[in-house]
């Protein structure tokens, strides 16, 4: 069966994370900027949250522009999401349960969310993605008719 | 506190919430009781995120100095209200506060939130209690002082008018509206509003109370989140009403804080097990957690203790009462009203024995007064026909089944001036009235539960005014503080002979 895989952020970044991830992935990359949109949090949460994203290699800082952006591993997931299909078999007993919709991968084993994130960027090291599977949820929609 | 005396109570708890959790059935409890056995275990292993706090709680060492700063008061405050605060904002990782019923406990935590925001005024302080009412109070009273302080108040389940505008869910409406009118990017609102539209996720509240000046929530409500690092520690952690909390409930909090001031009188009502609760504790061997009580154990071993030695609640007649009675006529009166004939014994023949013996009932008996409830309508009668102002009463009584009959009785009353609450002494604290009617209850049988000392200060200290105290004389002098109290309603009403009013049936 043809399928796209679609990912996000999962589901122990909090609100905070979720939004800044969302506001630079829309283009959003001054750091004063996100902090100005999101007052209502104080600076110190919202840069600790910034930190969470950095250390996980989600997004980068550029020390001299200031200027935050996504990582090069997440341009590329998003690169790879956006323009491949890929043909699996999925089982039947699955696509009963999932009742032809899309089949989420959330909170199950990180070798499963592994797997996919060498399927995805096979030249990447696999020990620097098994820090990124940890970051991720994927979904895998059938088709492609949900994300095009 | 020995390593082993602390260890065995931890121990203690350990085992009593582990047994709780296979009985309830509720699944809310449930958690709750998980997450208080987590918090144990965090303890147990020192796991904390300032363990300076803890080591304190533990083992209290030797108390450092008050700050020889000097303030400078937002707030009209006596010497010891002033020492209480230069204490609790010292050096110290642990400090304590002992207020007296009406001693302005409040407005000694207001005044250490006002001191710490003008310190830093990017502060973070966690205020908490058992009770969302008091959590209410706290900050609805912290609010009236400065509106530039940051104010969160995390699941408020009494729908208090006062706090509502510090929920989340008021929070992020009013920051969405702003967004609308100041933001450009549309594409920027949209996913701002999306993300925060889930005014109960946890991870929202979360970033709300450590991004406010001021949190507010309970002390289980503490234990749904999950503090990682000291990034996301609390500067001061203030747990009011601490005598009333439980050890889980008190350990919560001292987990995510840099510094902690306990707040609580003692020789008030302490956490009250239920008839479930009870049996597990008997189930387990040589459990002490119907007698031993660690905070009580803290305010007396810790040398960073205060005391708050004026009250501006009662009369001086109440006042004295009070003081003589329960803290060694050290309690001052600050109202300086002398208030006269302002506690009053009702006396009377009871018409049978109370509780009523059923000879075939199984459960225990159900205590009640039906004398009593006569005698107590028609006081309130009287008052309301004599008000002039709308007064608010209180009619309190130790046990359930006689607060509930009382309240049957309420609903079918009406009065012209007078706003009538009726509970139990132990629903009762915390709060006060300008009239507190107490009714004893019973006229017969073993005075462990209404002659507890704790019981009877609750039962005293709430009136600003009037105290009517409504019980069988001829049973109560059998108690030595109960007699006490008879006494002394002779002894100041002696001019008026109103020391006790005799009622007929």
């Amino acid at each position: 069966m043809k399928v796209k895989i679609d990912f996000s952020l999962c589901r122990r970044f909090g609100v905070v994370e979720q939004t800044i991830f969302r506001l630079i992935l829309n283009g959003l990359t001054n750091p004063q900027q996100i902090g100005a949109f999101l007052w209502v949090f104080s600076d110190e949460v919202i840069a600790n949250s910034l930190r969470k994203l950095v250390n996980q290699q989600i997004i980068r800082v550029d020390i001299e522009s200031r200027k935050l952006s996504l990582s090069d591993a997440v341009v590329a997931l998003i690169e790879i999401c956006m323009h491949s299909s890929f043909e699996i078999d999925i089982p039947n007993e699955i696509l009963l349960v999932t009742d032809n919709s899309d089949y989420s991968i959330e909170k199950t084993a990180i070798e499963a969310r592994t797997a996919i994130l060498v399927k995805l960027l096979p030249n990447v090291k696999r020990s620097f993605l098994i820090g990124l599977a940890k970051c991720f949820d994927f979904r895998i929609c059938k088709g492609g008719e949900i994300y095009d | 506190m020995t390593d082993n005396t602390w260890t065995d109570h931890l121990s203690h708890w350990r085992t009593f919430l582990s047994e709780m959790l296979i009985t309830l059935d509720d699944v809310g409890e449930q958690i709750k009781v998980e997450r208080q056995l987590k918090t144990i275990e965090r303890v147990s292993y020192a796991a904390v995120l300032n363990p300076k706090v803890l080591i304190e709680f533990i083992n209290p060492t030797d108390g450092s100095l008050p700050q020889a700063e000097e303030y400078d008061y937002f707030l009209n405050l006596n010497d010891s209200q002033k020492n209480a605060i230069k204490i609790a904002l010292g050096n110290n990782a642990l400090s304590l506060i002992q207020g007296p019923p009406g001693t302005g406990k409040t407005q000694v935590i207001a005044e250490i939130c006002l001191q710490l925001y003008r310190k830093n005024p990017d502060v973070r302080i966690l205020v908490c209690s058992e009770t969302h009412i008091a959590v209410n109070n706290l900050i609805s009273r912290i609010s009236e002082y400065d509106d530039s302080i940051r104010i969160v108040r995390i699941r408020d389940k009494e729908q208090n008018s006062s706090v509502d505008k510090f929920s989340p869910e008021e929070i992020i409406s009013t920051y969405i509206e702003w967004l609308q009118i100041n933001c450009i990017s549309q594409d920027a609102i949209d996913i701002i509003s999306e993300n925060l539209s889930d005014h109960e996720d946890r991870s929202l509240e979360k970033a709300l109370a450590l991004s406010a000046n001021i949190a507010g929530m309970t002390c289980n409500r503490i234990n749904a989140y999950e503090f990682e690092s000291s990034s996301e520690m609390f500067d001061v952690v203030i747990i009011d009403e601490v005598c009333k909390a439980t050890l889980p409930e008190i350990l919560a909090p001292l987990t995510i804080a840099q510094k902690a001031i306990l707040v609580g009188d003692p020789k008030q009502l302490p956490p009250v097990f239920c008839s479930e609760e009870i049996d597990v504790i008997r189930s387990i061997e040589k459990c002490n957690l119907q007698n031993y009580l660690y905070i009580e154990d803290l305010f007396l071993k810790s040398k960073n203790v205060s005391v708050l030695d004026t009250q501006y609640r009662m009369t001086n007649q109440i006042g004295k009462l009070i003081g003589d009675l329960f803290y060694d006529g050290e309690l001052k009166n600050g109202r300086n009203i002398e208030g006269e004939n302002s506690t009053i014994w009702v006396d009377y023949t009871s018409s049978e024995l109370w509780p009523r013996y059923e000879a075939n009932r199984v459960e225990k008996p159900k205590i009640y007064n039906l004398d009593e409830c006569r005698i107590i309508t028609s006081i309130l009668k009287e008052l309301d026909d004599n008000a002039e102002i709308l007064t608010s009463v209180a009619v309190i009584a130790p046990y359930r089944h006689q607060a509930a009959t009382l309240q049957g009785l309420m609903q079918k009353e009406h009065f012209r001036c007078l706003n009538v609450n009726v509970d139990t002494i132990d629903g009762f604290q915390g709060k006060e009235c300008d009239i507190v009617i107490f009714s004893l209850t019973r006229t017969v049988g073993s005075f462990r539960f209404l002659g507890d000392v704790r019981r009877l200060n609750v039962a005293l200290s709430r009136a600003r005014d009037k105290l009517y105290i409504v019980g069988d004389l001829s049973y109560a002098v059998n108690h030595r503080i109960l007699k006490r109290i008879a006494d002394y309603c002779v002894k100041i009403n002696s001019d008026t002979h109103l020391g006790f009013l005799s009622r007929n049936q």
